[in-house]
């Protein structure tokens, strides 16, 4: 009995509404979480409570973007054995472990103190709440880099094989599976531009209360930090992304010849591709030669 | 492998233990916050009432939720057969669960922004829902492993479920649901008690020792209808050490075959009678207003229920009802040695180390909330 191609269908729109929605909220708490972070770490230094009152400000709209990475989060984890059952079989040994391994060293150090962050401003020592809040942006991070090196295994498979005796792949080297290059070079790329996204949001939004002239002391405070944390951050991208690049036409090389639409080998130098359209979908690969010298 | 130091009999062991301990973690850490919600509508009448209740688990639910994504996690990575029959068979049932949770952040991060009673009891009404659903679908799912869950394998290990979500809402398995929410319930009440004052208290407690008294009185029911259940015993002799799959064992069902553990190992008695224990101590704790042993007396119980359910089903994890071969037990369900070892000592470095933060951020949080410690902090509920 094959299963209805339907249902594998409204399973793949599903999974990618889903991973979507999510990646909605998260790269935000990626960014806002060290720059939370940074403020409140020149609140304790220099003792001026307008960083005090920065960190509560962005820690409201963190906290938000938390909870709801939460309720998206527990779909995620949750529908990949209700929608992808022979797959979570097939891979669970290898996969399963990483989404484990992020619950422990990662998700419940931030869940655990994103808490104490909001009701512990009254309970804790002014450093004692610095710590919590960096274990919470230390937490978000690791959490990133857990998820993807489940997601870079699915990419690159390496350090399993296939046991026929139990009819699924197994771990053979755990070690590999972490240092997985496509894994390492996803996580930089991906927390990078989790930094740019929250640094983006935090100047937008200093951005229009400048312009309204509400909240000047803050906004101006809030810019300095972004904007310096957000010019690193896009520095990095830029370096980090390229490199994602560069693994990506190692490992997985139809992939990136899926994306630029590429179904013939063309003669060299091959002509790059701005945007693939429906007719070139549709493996019908035309041609748009204008970006060629780039590649 | 010969250099792995724990064989694989005993890894699948532990594991098994660890998933109970994760599981009974959830319904410990987790009840607390799903409890509350359950008796946010009763027990707090005014809106003053209901804040508190709010800010009372609102700086830990979020780190006690991931008792259940961790424990969900380690299914996927210790018992992946496990994890992929039982989340895809019991599809809506998971669905309703997730939808059911999705409630709890939502309500708690949304009900104070706008100041308006009815904005509010909507949000009131939702975390109700997100409080007892999900308490009420586990418990029935538990019921539901008992009874068999109507799914096989083929040889490649493709699940095949017959099953409907009508199907799920058998006696059996609702009074296992009925159970479940009792539990919680009482969990909820004694937190309540434990840390308000007044007459929410007082309403607390008066929920909290009903609840226990219906839930002890449900369990024994559960049980003696156990004893008229088909139970699932391997007939086949199994080789706890070899990498083997569901489908080589073979099972007969015995009328009340799950009471067979008792018999064989009369030291698994003391599950049941822990949780009777445990629901007599919290009633007779609330009753008297002892509010730490209330809550110890209900985790204790929620303890001895959930190990109840688990020792009778040993060494099944999720036995099938069409075709008995194809059931899922700890020996034949599990990952591969390497992964279990791995999974074990990543265990054994970081569950303490969180066990230990965990108490580090309730003692920060202790004490009772009130009204007045509410307008203190900006980031109340």
């Amino acid at each position: 009995m094959p299963i209805d191609s339907l249902v594998v269908d409204l399973s793949r729109w599903q999974f990618a509404a889903t991973a979507m929605y999510h990646f909605i909220f998260v790269p935000l708490t990626l960014g806002l979480s060290f720059m939370m972070a940074i403020m409140e770490s020149v609140y304790v230094m220099t003792g001026r409570s307008v960083w005090r009152k920065a960190t509560l400000f962005w820690g409201t709209l963190f906290g938000i973007n938390f909870a709801m990475g939460v309720a998206t989060g527990i779909v995620m984890e949750f529908q990949f054995g209700m929608n992808w059952s022979y797959y979570s079989h097939y891979v669970g040994d290898v996969f399963g472990a990483p989404l484990a391994i992020e619950g422990l060293m990662a998700f419940f150090l931030e869940a655990t103190f994103v808490g104490l962050f909001f009701f512990g401003w009254d309970r804790l020592s002014k450093i004692g709440h610095l710590v919590v809040t960096w274990l919470v942006a230390i937490g978000a991070n690791f959490s990133a880099l857990w998820i993807l090196i489940a997601n870079g295994w699915m990419q690159n498979p390496v350090g399993a094989r296939f046991n026929p005796d139990t009819m699924r792949m197994e771990i053979t080297d755990f070690i590999a599976v972490i240092f997985n290059p496509v894994a390492q070079a996803k996580f930089v790329h991906t927390v990078s531009a989790g930094y740019l996204c929250g640094a983006v949001f935090v100047l937008a939004i200093s951005a229009l209360y400048l312009a309204k002239g509400k909240h000047i002391e803050l906004a101006k405070r809030s810019m300095v930090v972004a904007a310096s944390f957000g010019l690193a951050s896009a520095l990095s991208v830029v370096v980090l992304g390229d490199e994602s690049g560069y693994v990506a036409t190692e490992h997985q090389k139809m992939k990136v010849a899926a994306i630029e639409a590429s179904f013939h080998t063309e003669p060299a130098p091959a002509p790059g591709r701005c945007w693939p359209s429906p007719a070139q979908m549709a493996r019908r690969s035309g041609n748009c030669r204008s970006r060629g010298w780039v590649v | 492998m010969s250099s792995i130091p724990l064989d694989y009999q005993t890894l699948r062991l532990i594991w098994w233990l660890l998933l109970g301990v994760l599981l009974i973690g959830f319904a410990i850490m987790g009840g607390r916050d799903l409890g509350v919600g359950a008796l946010l509508p009763f027990a707090a009448r005014t809106d003053d009432e209901r804040r508190i209740l709010l800010n009372l688990v609102g700086p830990t639910w979020e780190g006690n939720q991931v008792w259940l994504i961790l424990g969900g996690g380690a299914i996927f990575a210790a018992f992946p057969p496990l994890y992929a029959v039982s989340f895809s068979g019991f599809y809506l049932a998971m669905l309703v669960i997730l939808l059911a949770l999705i409630l709890r952040p939502v309500g708690f991060k949304f009900r104070g922004k706008v100041e308006d009673l009815r904005w509010r009891a909507v949000w009131d009404w939702s975390l109700f829902v997100g409080g007892v659903v999900p308490s009420l679908i586990m418990g029935v799912a538990v019921g539901n492993v008992l009874l068999g869950a109507p799914f096989h394998l083929d040889d490649t290990m493709r699940i095949f479920y017959t099953g409907n979500f009508l199907g799920l809402l058998m006696p059996f398995a609702l009074l296992a649901g009925l159970v479940s929410v009792g539990m919680i319930v009482v969990q909820g009440a004694s937190v309540i008690a434990g840390r308000t004052e007044g007459a929410m208290a007082e309403r607390a407690r008066t929920y909290g020792v009903l609840a226990a008294l219906v839930t002890a009185a449900l369990f024994a029911l559960a049980g003696f209808w156990l004893g008229f259940l088909p139970g699932h015993v391997v007939t086949s002799v199994i080789d706890p050490n070899s990498p083997i799959n569901p489908l080589s064992k073979t099972v007969e069902l015995v009328t009340g075959g799950w009471l067979n553990n008792y018999r064989l190992y009369p030291w698994m008695l003391s599950a049941p009678i822990i949780a009777f224990a445990g629901l007599a101590v919290a009633a007779i704790a609330l009753r008297g207003r002892a509010r730490t042993l209330a809550l110890l007396g209900s985790s204790t119980a929620i303890f001895g229920i959930i190990s109840t359910a688990g020792l009778s089903l040993f060494p099944f994890f999720l036995p099938s009802a069409t075709q008995p071969n194809s059931g899922l037990t700890l020996w034949d369900a599990s990952s591969s040695h390497l992964t279990l070892f791995i999974m074990l000592l990543m265990t054994l470095l970081f569950l303490p180390i969180i066990i230990l933060y965990t108490g580090f951020v309730f003692r920060v949080m202790r004490g009772t909330v009130s009204t007045d410690s509410l307008s203190k902090n900006p980031n109340a509920y």
